[in-house]
C-alpha cells in the first residue's frame, strides 16, 4: 500500500518553501499564512496517520518504497539507495511531537518581521527535515536529511538570532557536523557490510544496502566484511562493532546533547529566536535519542548490552551536571537550555538500563520534555518580547499584573520538576525505574538520578518564588510594557499545557504506541 | 623500414591529437596576422576544442579491451585515456565561455597556451612512458608558467617566478627518479612486465623512495602536499577563467597518471600515498582556515581536495580506482562553478576578499542560494553532488580496510571526515558574509540577471547529478582500467 500519506509530509513542506522563495516581495504579508496553512495541512495528515496507525501491528506501516539509486562501486558491487518512508510506533510518537511542535513554533514565528520569505522558507524546510528524518526507512535518506537539517538552522539562528548569534551558529554547526561525520563513518561501514541477498541473485553483482529493515537484521551480514560477528575485525585494538557503537553513541550523543558533548546547546539556545529555540529544544534534540535507539540500538545489540554502565553514568553526568548548572543560572533562557541537558540525561539513563521499562520511559521523557521545554522556552519569549530582557532578578512578583501567564507557567514549571499528573513525571519515574531493574547498573546511580529531580525542584521553584510571587517590581523602562498573555500566546501554551497534562494522566495513549516497538527491539 | 611503418600505422590512430596540433598552429598564424583585439583567436580556439571533443568521442569509440599501443608502447590509447580528455576539453570549454561572460580581453597567445596545456594532458592522459610522461608535463608546465606571468603586474611576475622555481625543481626531482628507474629496470616503459621484474630485485624501501622522487613532478600538477606551495600566490593573482582551468586539468591528469603507476603495480605505493594525503588533508584545510581572500581559500581547498581525491587511487587488490574518477568527474562542475561564483563577487564587491561580500547574498537571494549550493558541494553536503563523491572515495577506504587487514585506513577515514567537518568553517564564510553580514555600502555594479543564470546552471546541476549520479557511474563504470 503506497499511500503518500508520510511522504505527503515532507512533500508539502518543502513545495511550500519553494513557493515562499519565488513569491515576489509584495506577497510578504502572506509568506506567514501559506507557512501556517501548510502547518495545519501536516496536522491533518498526523490526525488521519493516527487514525489508521495500528498499534499491536510491530515493524513499519504505511511503507512507501521508491528505487532511487543504483550506485555502481567499481566493477563487481552495488550500493542500492533507495528513498523508504515507514513508521512504526517510535516514530509515530516523534513525527508527531514534532508536527505539534513545529505548529506552535509557526505561531510563535508571526512575531519575526525581519526578511520574512528566508525565515519562512528556512523553517518550512526544516520542518521538511526533520519530519523526513523520523520516518525515513534507508540510512542514506535518513543521513541526508539529518546533515540538510544543519544548513536551515544554521541561518535561522545565524541571521534572526541575539547579538551573539555568529558564534552561536558556527559552534552548532561545526558541532553536529563533527557527530554526523561520526554518524557517516558508521553508515558506509554499515552498508558496505550487509548484503541484500534478493537484489544480489538479480543483479549477479553484491548488492550492499542502506535499507534500515536489512542492516537490523544480522543474519544479513557479510562474512568477512568489516562488522560480521563471528571473526571480529579489530580497529586500533578495539573490535570493530564496538567501535562504530562508540562512534554512533558520540554522534549523536552530541545531538542529545549529552556531557561532555553539550556545550554548543546554551549558546544556540541563548542566541536563537523564540521560535527557534522552541523547535531546537522540542524536537531537534529527539533526533539524536531517537537516532540512539533506531540505529545504534537496533543495529548493534549485542554491543550496546555491554555499555549500559557507561551510559548509565554518563546520564547521571548529564543531570546532576545540568541541574547543577542551572542552579546557577541568571538569564532564564540559559537555566532552560541547562534544565534541557539535565531532563535530556533521564534519556540516557532510560537507555543504559538496556530494559523495556527503560526505554519506554526514556521515549515517553523525550516526548514529554519535547512538550514542557517548548513551553518553558516560549515563556522565556513571552518575557523577552514585552521587556528585550530575560534576567531572573529583573522581575518580580508577576502573578499580579500576569495572572493568566503563571498559571501556565506554574503548568510548565511544576511539570518539568515532576510533578505526578504532569507528563515529565511518567518519563522521569519510568527511567528511573528501569535504571533500578537493571542489573547491569549499581543502584546507586537511580539513586543518585532521583537527586537531579530534587534538583530541578530546587531551580524552577527558586526561579518561580522570585519571578511570580511576593510584590511587583521591575525596571522603570519595563512597567508599562508587562502586560498579560495575548490570544496568540494564550493557544500557544494553552495547547501544550493541555497535551502535557493529558499525556500526564493518561501515559498510556503513548505507551501503547511505542511499547510493540521496543518489544520487538528487545524479542 | 619495420619502424617507419609503425609510426606511419600509428600516426593514424591519434587522428584528433592530430587536429588539435594542426589547430593549435593554424592560430598561431591567426595570431600574428590579426589586430591585437580581434575576437577570431577566441572563436577559433573555441571551435577546435568542439571538434577536438567530437572527433575524440567518435574517434576512441571502439577501442580493443586492454587499449591500443601505439609507437611501441610509446602511447596507450584506452577508455580512460579517452575519459580524462573529455574532462578536459570540456574544462577548456567551460574556460572559453567563463572569459567570454565576464568580457575578459585576452591576448590571442592565452588561448594558443591554453591550447598547448591541452595537447600536453593529452597525451599525458594515454602513456605509461616515463619519457612522454616527462615532455607532456613540461609542455603543460611551461605553457602554465607563461600564462600566470601574462597579466602585467608585478605580483603576477612573483607568482610566476615561484610557480617557474618550483615547477622547475619539482621536475628535476621527477627526471632523477625516472634516471634511477631507468639504471633499475632497463625500459622506460613502466607497464612493461619487463620493468616490474627488474625492478623487484631491489628492496622495497628504495623502489619507494625512487617512486617518492617520480612522483614529485606529478604531485606539482596535482597541487598535493609537499609540492603545494606555490598554489595560493598563483591562485590569488591569475585571472580566474585561467586559474579555474589550472585548479582542474591539470590535477586530474595527474591523479590519472599516478592511478596508473599504482596499477602497474611494480612497488608499494600506500605508504608514501598515505602521507602525501595526510599531509595534503591537514595542510589544506589548516591554512585555509585563516584566509581573507577566496582565490587565495579556494586554493588551499584545493590542495586538500588533492588530497581527497588521492585516497581513491589506493591500492588494493580489488582497486579500480573507481572513487578518484568518480570525484574527479564531480569535482569539474563544482571547482569550477566556484570558481565562476568568485568572479561574479568579484564584480558585484570589486574585490576578492570575502569581507567585502557582505549583504550581497540579501539583495539577490538567488546568488545567496548557488553560493550556499556551491559551497555545500565542495564541503561534500548533501544534497549535492560532492557528497556522493565523498561516499565513493570513503567507502573504498572501508573496503580497503577489510581487504588490507590494517587499522591506518580506518584512522584515515575518520581523519578525512574530520577535516570534511572541519572544512565546513571556511566554506561557509562565503554564504556567511553575503547572507548575514549586513552591508553598508552599495555594490558597485548591477546584479547581473545573466550571470547568476549561468551559475544557478551549475548549483542546479550539481543537484541532480546528486539525485541521479547513474549517468555519471556507468560513464566512470566503463573507463575503469
Amino acid at each position: 500500500m503506497q499511500s503518500g500519506l508520510l511522504s505527503s509530509l515532507i512533500i508539502l513542506p518543502l513545495i511550500a518553501s519553494m513557493v515562499i522563495l519565488l513569491l515576489p516581495e509584495s506577497y510578504k504579508g502572506s509568506y506567514r499564512w501559506i507557512s501556517l496553512i501548510v502547518q495545519v495541512l501536516l496536522l491533518i495528515d498526523l490526525g488521519t496517520l493516527i487514525g489508521a496507525f495500528e498499534p499491536n501491528h510491530s515493524g513499519y506501516q504505511f511503507l512507501e518504497h521508491f528505487e532511487w539509486i543504483r550506485l555502481t562501486l567499481g566493477k563487481t558491487s552495488i550500493l542500492s539507495i533507495d528513498y523508504i518512508v515507514g513508521i512504526d510506533g517510535l516514530s509515530l510518537s516523534m513525527v508527531a511531537l514534532s508536527v505539534i511542535i513545529f505548529f506552535i513554533a509557526n505561531i510563535s514565528s508571526f512575531s519575526i518581521n525581519k526578511k520574512e520569505k528566508a525565515y519562512y522558507s528556512l523553517f518550512l524546510l526544516l520542518t521538511a527535515t526533520v519530519i523526513g528524518c523520523f520516518i525515513a526507512v534507508d540510512f542514506f535518506l535518513f543521513f541526508i536529511f539529518f546533515e540538510f537539517m544543519l544548513l536551515p538552522m544554521y541561518f535561522l539562528i545565524g541571521i534572526w538570532g541575539g547579538p551573539n548569534k555568529a558564534y552561536a551558529s558556527l559552534k552548532f554547526i561545526i558541532y553536529t557536523l563533527v557527530g554526523s561525520v561520526m554518524i557517516l563513518v558508521v553508515m558506509i561501514a554499515l552498508a558496505m557490510s550487509n548484503v541484500d541477498e534478493f537484489f544480489t541473485s538479480e543483479y549477479k553483482r553484491t548488492v550492499f544496502s542502506f535499507d534500515f529493515r536489512i542492516l537490523s537484521d544480522q543474519a544479513n551480514l557479510l562474512k568477512g566484511s568489516l562488522l560480521n560477528i563471528e571473526t571480529p575485525i579489530k580497529i586500533f585494538g578495539v573490535n570493530a562493532r564496538d567501535f562504530m557503537f562508540i562512534l554512533l553513541f558520540i554522534g549523536f550523543g552530541i545531538k542529545l546533547p549529552m556531557v561532555p558533548f553539550h556545550t554548543w546547546l546554551p549558546d544556540a539556545h541563548v542566541e536563537a529566536p523564540t521560535p527557534i529555540s522552541v523547535v531546537l529544544a522540542g524536537v531537534l534534540l529527539k533526533i539524536g535519542g531517537y537516532g540512539l535507539i533506531r540505529i545504534a540500538y537496533d543495529f548493534f545489540p549485542d554491543v550496546a548490552i555491554h555499555y549500559g554502565l557507561l551510559i548509565s553514568i554518563i546520564g547521571l553526568i548529564s543531570i546532576l551536571y545540568g541541574g547543577f548548572n542551572a542552579l546557577a543560572q541568571k538569564d532564564l533562557k540559559k537555566l532552560i537550555a541547562y534544565s534541557s541537558i539535565s531532563h535530556m540525561g533521564f534519556v540516557l539513563l532510560g537507555f543504559g538500563a538496556f530494559n523495556i521499562e527503560g526505554f519506554n520511559g526514556a521515549i515517553f521523557q523525550m516526548f514529554s520534555h519535547g512538550l514542557l521545554s517548548s513551553m518553558l522556552f516560549l515563556i522565556a519569549g513571552v518575557l523577552y518580547d514585552r521587556t528585550k530582557n530575560r534576567e531572573i532578578d529583573n522581575f518580580k512578583g508577576l502573578a499580579k499584573i500576569m495572572p493568566i501567564f503563571t498559571v501556565l507557567v506554574t503548568v510548565a514549571f511544576f511539570g518539568s520538576l515532576g510533578l505526578p499528573s504532569l507528563s515529565g513525571f511518567i518519563g522521569e519515574f519510568f527511567t528511573l525505574f528501569g535504571s533500578f531493574q537493571a542489573n547491569t547498573v549499581p543502584k546507586v546511580i537511580p539513586i543518585l538520578g532521583v537527586l537531579g529531580i530534587v534538583l530541578s525542584a530546587i531551580y524552577l521553584l527558586w526561579t518561580f518564588q522570585k519571578m511570580f510571587f511576593g510584590e511587583f517590581w521591575t525596571k522603570d523602562e519595563f512597567q508599562n510594557n508587562l502586560t498579560d498573555l495575548n490570544q496568540k500566546e494564550i493557544l500557544m501554551l494553552g495547547i501544550l499545557g493541555i497535551l502535557t497534562l493529558l499525556f500526564g494522566i493518561f501515559p498510556n495513549i503513548l505507551f501503547d504506541v511505542i511499547n510493540p516497538t521496543v518489544i520487538q527491539l528487545f524479542g | 623500414m619495420k619502424e617507419l611503418q609503425e609510426i606511419l600505422s600509428s600516426s593514424q590512430h591519434i587522428l584528433p591529437e592530430w587536429i588539435l596540433l594542426l589547430g593549435i598552429l593554424l592560430i598561431v598564424i591567426i595570431v600574428s596576422f590579426q589586430k591585437k583585439d580581434s575576437k577570431w583567436p577566441y572563436r577559433f580556439s573555441f571551435l577546435l576544442v568542439l571538434i577536438y571533443t567530437f572527433s575524440a568521442t567518435y574517434f576512441y569509440e571502439n577501442l580493443p579491451a586492454g587499449g591500443l599501443k601505439l609507437y611501441g608502447g610509446l602511447l596507450l590509447v584506452d577508455q580512460t585515456s579517452l575519459f580524462f580528455k573529455q574532462l578536459v576539453a570540456i574544462s577548456t570549454i567551460v574556460f572559453l565561455i567563463h572569459s567570454r561572460l565576464f568580457d575578459y580581453k585576452f591576448d590571442g597567445e592565452i588561448y594558443f597556451l591554453m591550447l598547448c596545456i591541452l595537447l600536453g594532458l593529452s597525451f599525458l592522459s594515454m602513456t605509461t612512458h616515463f619519457l612522454v610522461i616527462y615532455v607532456a608535463l613540461e609542455l603543460v608546465s611551461i605553457s602554465s608558467y607563461v600564462l600566470v606571468a601574462t597579466k602585467n603586474e608585478k605580483m603576477n611576475f612573483e607568482a610566476a617566478i615561484k610557480y617557474l622555481i618550483f615547477g622547475a625543481t619539482s621536475s628535476a626531482i621527477m627526471l632523477y627518479g625516472i634516471s634511477l628507474f631507468y639504471g633499475m629496470g632497463h625500459t622506460l616503459n613502466f607497464a612493461e612486465p619487463a620493468f616490474i621484474q627488474a625492478i623487484a630485485a631491489n628492496t622495497p624501501l628504495i623502489i619507494q623512495i625512487i617512486s617518492f622522487l617520480f612522483l614529485a613532478g606529478l604531485l606539482f600538477k596535482i597541487a598535493a602536499a609537499p609540492f603545494h606551495s606555490w598554489v595560493p600566490d598563483v591562485y590569488e593573482v591569475t585571472s580566474t577563467p585561467i586559474i579555474s582551468f589550472l585548479s582542474f586539468a591539470p590535477k586530474a591528469v595527474g591523479v590519472l597518471v599516478v592511478a596508473r603507476v599504482v596499477q602497474s603495480n611494480f612497488a608499494d605505493l600506500n605508504a608514501v600515498l598515505l602521507l602525501i594525503i595526510f599531509l595534503s588533508l591537514i595542510i589544506g584545510n589548516l591554512a585555509a582556515l585563516w584566509q581573507t581572500n577566496l582565490k587565495r581559500m579556494l586554493g588551499y581547498s584545493g590542495i586538500a581536495q588533492a588530497g581527497f581525491i588521492l585516497i581513491g587511487v589506493l591500492k588494493s587488490p580489488q582497486t579500480d580506482f573507481y572513487g578518484a574518477f568518480f570525484y574527479i568527474l564531480t569535482y569539474l562542475p563544482i571547482t569550477m562553478g566556484a570558481f565562476l561564483l568568485a568572479d561574479l563577487l568579484k564584480n558585484l564587491s570589486g574585490s576578492d576578499e570575502m569581507e567585502d561580500f557582505k549583504g550581497l547574498g540579501q539583495q539577490n537571494i538567488f546568488l545567496g542560494l548557488n553560493a550556499v549550493i556551491i559551497m555545500m558541494a565542495l564541503v561534500g553536503l548533501p544534497p549535492t553532488v560532492g557528497f556522493m563523491a565523498k561516499l565513493m572515495v570513503f567507502s573504498s577506504i572501508v573496503n580497503l580496510g577489510e581487504a588490507m587487514h590494517s587499522s591506518v585506513y580506518y584512522g584515515l577515514l575518520i581523519f578525512g571526515l574530520l577535516n570534511a567537518a572541519i572544512s565546513i568553517y571556511y566554506y561557509l564564510k562565503v554564504p556567511y558574509f553575503m547572507l548575514i553580514k549586513k552591508s553598508y555600502n552599495q555594490p558597485k555594479y548591477n546584479n547581473d540577471f545573466f550571470l547568476t543564470l549561468v551559475l544557478t546552471y551549475f548549483s542546479i546541476s550539481l543537484v541532480i547529478f546528486f539525485l541521479y549520479p547513474d549517468f555519471g557511474t556507468e560513464w566512470v563504470r566503463k573507463v575503469l582500467f
